[in-house]
């Protein structure tokens, strides 16, 4: 049996937050969703603090609570590699994965898709597109050459092709309305012609090598491979209590109870004031848009 | 006045119209048309534009207003279907009028509860794949199923405790023309030879009724939640019981409350007496203090809470920007529980003051159930930061017109309906 999961280094990662960049970049995710996301911490007393970056992907765990709380079964463990996935065409929006889920790692669609990615929210024609995607309206940027039938440049459209088992879609950006998460790259899995097979973008991307990707049920695996390299490093999986069976094994310690975020995530975060922001560009912004506080 | 007769009573709402009917039918109808608005809006702008968002880096809550007021109409429904078949199958001939009440609010309870399900759903059109798809090893399919099987058997037994009336007015001639076919459907297969044979049946749905209640009622969501390795863990023993009492107060407080207005409107003093009103009142308010019980040991314990929630969630609520809300609930609990009860104490009662002490209390059940909601969303765990969530006006909107909803089937049914059951025999007031 296959089960794909990861091994992550805290003892190598540096907060870079490539991963999450490359997260979006790879799955054309919306505004605020992180399937992945780097918890930037410290703990102690000032001056004996200590800093650690903890990355957050979906664990793709083994006894998903997400999955046994979905009432249609939109959310299921692929048996083929134990990649857990949510059926885009069959998901009804009710959110009770996420309630579900004890990581935070699940991401509702709130907004028309469009509406909701980088460069394009902004109602003002004259922005859009801005910084992100070079000039022009979204109109313009579509164009006749739009890839994917009509789909925004943005899109790629290998997460248009039917994912097996079913034969639906459950990759890259969901539609409106709909649940998704972290798919460990599950296009990458099922297109080997495409030779990113064994690989996810995060892991791929990651410029100090603390992500290691592949089958946990594996001893020869990067990740088991790493994880003997690093036996003397202490080990631990994320609320291993809840019984949810997380494939994700960090290297490193847990953070303890006094652990406290270096920065508010959600300042960096809120979907509405990235739109502000880009109907403000810096130079014209108005001072009341606060940021980073 | 003379003394009416039965038939009388039963026929009371059915009398011509006044405007003030027709004025109270508009403003329900708009208030409804407001909610369609609202549920156009949300459909063609996305979940967007409610108060909800993604909890974790998001910030936000993603179960809000329509949840809480889901699990307040459901539990109104189970309520109110309970309290009538006790009332039936124990033959306590008082209060058959209140049964009466029960049996025609659980449907509409049941079918306004689901319509906030669709109002929450991100895909509201996809509804019944929870049907098509339904997958049997997860706890909520029994919930489902459950809660679908108690609202079909509502509707059943509604039909079943009517016919008999309907029959005898229709034969009175005092039912709308117009509406003949309705009746003719309603009383298919009715031998009005066989006395009392509807009432048979409606006794055995009711004595079925209240062998599935304790189940739905929370019995099997928890036991199942266990034993079967489910790991989702905010489903917990108190859960169970707590719905239960949940249920049993917003049933027999809505029920009061609706016989309260039906005793103004029809002067109806000698249906809803205040002896039954009273009682009906203490007996509300015993269930009101079993159904506090619950929530503080749920909150005690932090079982209210979701999966993601803080472990010290119960804390963090009473230190947080929640803590007045939360005490504001109570008190909208505890007040009407303690003035219904000495108002049977003392052998008083005031009509006006008791619909009044009511209807807080119900608004109190729904903030209440809200506020559990949200609560438990709002302190993840692992960093995230704390969560935010105030309904929108699309959210207000929604509960506004659901319960304007229920209140226009209602005022049709008084026109339409024998929505006044005789009580057997009407003992003298004490
Ligand atoms: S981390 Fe959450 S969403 Fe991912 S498989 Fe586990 S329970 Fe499901
Ligand atoms: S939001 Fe979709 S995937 Fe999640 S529980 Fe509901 S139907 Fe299942």
């Amino acid at each position: 049996m296959t089960q794909l999961g990861m091994a992550i280094d805290l003892e190598r990662c540096y907060g870079c937050r490539a991963c999450m960049e490359a997260c979006k970049v790879e799955n054309s995710t919306p505004r605020g969703a992180f399937w992945m996301h780097v918890f930037r911490f410290e703990e102690g007393e000032y001056p004996d603090t200590e800093q650690t970056n903890m990355p957050r992907p979906c664990q793709h765990c083994s006894e998903p609570s997400c999955a046994s709380a979905c009432p249609t079964s939109a959310r299921f463990k692929r048996e083929e590699d134990g990649i857990v996935l949510t059926d885009y065409d069959r998901c009804i929006g009710c959110r009770y994965c996420e309630i579900g889920c004890p990581y935070g790692v699940n991401y509702a669609q709130f907004e028309h898709p469009e509406d909701a990615q980088y460069g394009y929210g902004s109602e003002s024609d004259e922005h859009n597109g801005d910084d992100t995607h070079g000039s022009g309206t979204f109109a313009e940027a579509l164009g006749d050459e739009a890839p994917g039938e009509g789909k925004p440049p943005w899109h790629d459209p290998i997460h248009d092709k039917p994912v097996e088992p079913r034969g639906t879609q459950m990759s890259g950006p969901q539609p409106e309305g709909v649940m998704s998460k972290c798919t460990m790259c599950a296009h990458r899995q099922d297109n080997p012609e495409r030779g990113q097979e064994g690989t996810t973008a995060c892991a791929q991307t990651c410029p100090v090598d603390a992500i290691k990707f592949g089958d946990m049920e594996d001893p020869e695996s990067d990740p088991n491979q790493h994880l003997e390299d690093k036996s003397s490093s202490s080990t631990f999986k994320l609320l291993e209590d809840r019984g949810t069976e997380p494939n994700v094994v960090y290297i490193g310690d847990e953070p303890g109870d006094d652990a406290r975020t270096i920065e508010d995530a959600d300042t960096f975060k809120d979907p509405q004031e990235a739109i502000e922001i880009e109907k403000n560009p810096p130079e014209s912004r108005s001072t009341d848009v606060e940021v980073g506080q | 006045m003379s003394t009416p007769t039965s038939s009388d009573r039963r026929a009371a709402t059915l009398a011509d119209p006044g405007p003030r009917y027709y004025a109270m039918l508009a403003v329900a109808g708009v208030v409804v048309f407001a909610m369609v608005y609202s549920f156009v809006t949300v459909l063609t702008q996305g979940h967007g534009i409610t108060g909800l968002h993604n909890w974790g880096t998001d910030g936000g809550v993603p179960w809000g207003l329509d949840i809480g007021a889901f699990s307040w109409w459901s539990a109104m429904g189970v309520g109110a279907i309970a309290l009538s078949s006790i009332i039936r199958v124990f033959g306590m001939d008082d209060y058959r009028p209140y049964a009466r009440i029960g049996e025609l609010l659980t449907p509409l309870a049941f079918g306004v509860g689901f319509l906030h399900i669709v109002f929450d759903l991100g895909k509201p059109f996809r509804v019944l794949n929870t049907l098509i798809y339904l997958p049997l090893q997860s706890p909520i399919a029994w919930d489902v199923i459950l809660l679908a099987g108690l609202g079909a058997i509502s509707v059943v037994y509604m039909v079943a405790s009517l016919r008999a009336d309907v029959y005898e007015l229709s034969e009175r001639g005092a039912l709308p023309t117009a509406l003949s076919p309705v009746y003719d459907a309603l009383l298919v297969g009715y031998e009005p030879s066989e006395t009392g044979t509807g009432e048979d049946l409606a006794w055995w749905l009711g004595a079925l009724v209240l062998v599935f209640i304790p189940v739905v009622g929370g019995g099997v969501v928890p036991l199942l939640w266990g034993p079967l390795g489910v790991n989702i863990n905010w489903f917990g023993a108190i859960q169970g019981p707590t719905f239960l009492a949940a249920s049993m107060t917003t049933g027999a407080a809505a029920v009061l409350f609706v016989g309260c207005v039906l005793r103004y409107a029809y002067g109806l003093e000698d249906v809803f007496t205040d002896r039954t009103l009273r009682r009906l009142g203490a007996v509300t308010g015993a269930f009101a203090f079993t159904y506090l019980l619950g929530t503080f040991y749920e909150i005690q314990t932090g079982t209210f809470a979701a999966d993601m929630a803080d472990p010290n969630v119960t804390m963090r609520v009473f230190e947080g920007p929640l803590a007045p809300l939360l005490v504001l609930a109570i008190a909208a609990i505890v007040a009407p529980t303690a003035y219904l009860t000495i108002q049977h104490a003392t052998d008083r009662f005031s009509l006006l003051g008791t619909v009044l002490l009511t209807g807080v209390m119900l608004v109190g059940i729904l903030h209440q159930e809200t506020w559990l909601i949200v609560g438990g969303l709002m302190y993840p765990d692992l960093l995230y930061p704390v969560g935010e969530y105030t309904p929108s006006v699309y959210e207000w909107l929604n509960l506004m017109g659901t319960t304007a909803l229920v209140a226009l089937v209602l005022l049709v049914f008084a026109k339409t309906l024998p929505v006044v059951s005789d009580p057997a025999e009407v003992g003298p007031d004490r």
